[in-house]
């Protein structure tokens, strides 16, 4: 059984020794000449300032830090809509409606305080209940002045 | 008397390389060692004496700096091999880009490069079976190159290449087929 099964090409007449060839003494030459280059790569590593030596990690820090500000502040800024003040004119309208109760001041921020205590009972309420909580129910309840207990014990 | 510096074992070269204070005397040997072996394989494949010096350069500057973490996955001289091939191809590809030349119009270029380059001395057998050579596809060039001339095994050219010995047997056979035809027809 033949150990080596590769193909016999006909042009195997043809001699395999190199036709290529070198200028003299080159490969001694190479040998000095690649020492040198080296040498002269170390010396300008060693020269380079710090900054461009870590250049690629520093970039590197920098896109990593610049990411995740661009998310953080994306979240921070574009979330959170329950946390936004009322503008002026929403403001104008609560006292409004507040002052239709005929309340002073104190009484009003009282009311507006008791207003908020309200909402997050109702939040409770609608929870324990497995309500999914939507804050425009809430709020039209609250400007109704609507019990939700009332809605919940006629369910 | 002089030391055979062929001789040094590869473990031993790099473990005196991997000594901060002998490293450019293993380097030296390292391509004393080697310089000449993967210049004509680099030779064969971008034919012209100048190019070949330009890529053996590269090929040993990516040594030295690839060098501390080489891992001996591979043997030495496979990991040098596979610098030196793809350094070789990275220049081709590069020479194409450069002039947004064709691959066959790159092909034609190392052909004339074979019929003017003052550092060819091969007969006119020796030019045609060159220039057959140069139609094959550049990776099939290198495993023909590796078997042909260098007579080197599969599995050593697997390691190198990073290519099944079942593709390279085939890459090889096709090779020869191609290079029979165009050598019939020339």
């Amino acid at each position: 059984m033949a150990k080596n099964n590769d193909i016999k090409p006909k042009f195997e007449q043809i001699t395999k020794e190199s036709p290529f060839k070198v200028p003299d003494n080159y490969f001694d030459s190479f040998m000095v000449r690649m020492t040198d280059k080296i040498s002269k790569a170390e010396e300008a590593k060693a020269h380079k300032p710090i900054f461009v030596r870590f250049r690629p990690r520093v970039i590197a820090a920098m896109a990593f830090t610049s990411v995740f500000f661009l998310v953080f502040f994306g979240i921070k800024f574009t979330g959170h809509q329950k946390d936004k003040p009322l503008s002026a004119q929403e403001m104008v309208e609560v006292y409004e409606y507040l002052a239709l109760q005929d309340l002073n001041d104190g009484q009003l921020m009282e009311q507006i305080a008791a207003n908020t205590e309200e909402q997050i009972a109702i939040k409770d309420t609608l929870d324990k209940n497995d309500v999914r909580y939507n804050k425009e129910i809430i709020e039209y309840l609250s400007k109704e002045n609507i019990d939700i207990n009332t809605i919940i014990e006629s369910l | 008397m002089t030391t055979d510096l062929t001789h040094y074992p590869d473990k031993e070269l790099l473990s005196i390389f991997r000594d901060t204070e002998r490293r450019h005397y293993a380097f030296n040997l390292i391509v004393r060692k080697y310089s000449e072996r993967l210049y004509w394989h680099i030779r064969k494949l971008v034919i012209s004496h100048e190019d070949s010096d330009d890529v053996l350069q590269n090929t040993f500057m990516k040594v030295w700096n690839g060098l501390d973490d080489f891992r001996e996955a591979s043997q030495l001289y496979t990991w040098l091999y596979r610098i030196a091939t793809n350094e070789a191809l990275t220049f081709l590809n590069q020479k194409k880009q450069k002039y947004f030349l064709p691959l066959i119009d790159v092909e034609r270029q190392l052909m004339n490069t074979l019929e003017t380059d003052e550092y060819f001395s091969g007969d006119e057998l020796q030019k045609k079976l060159q220039k057959a050579i140069l139609t094959l596809p550049e990776k099939q060039r290198v495993v023909f190159n590796l078997k042909y001339f260098e007579e080197m095994k599969y599995e050593e050219m697997s390691e190198i290449l990073k290519t099944s010995v079942g593709a390279l047997k085939a890459s090889y056979h096709h090779a020869v087929k191609k290079i029979e035809k165009y050598l019939e027809e020339n």
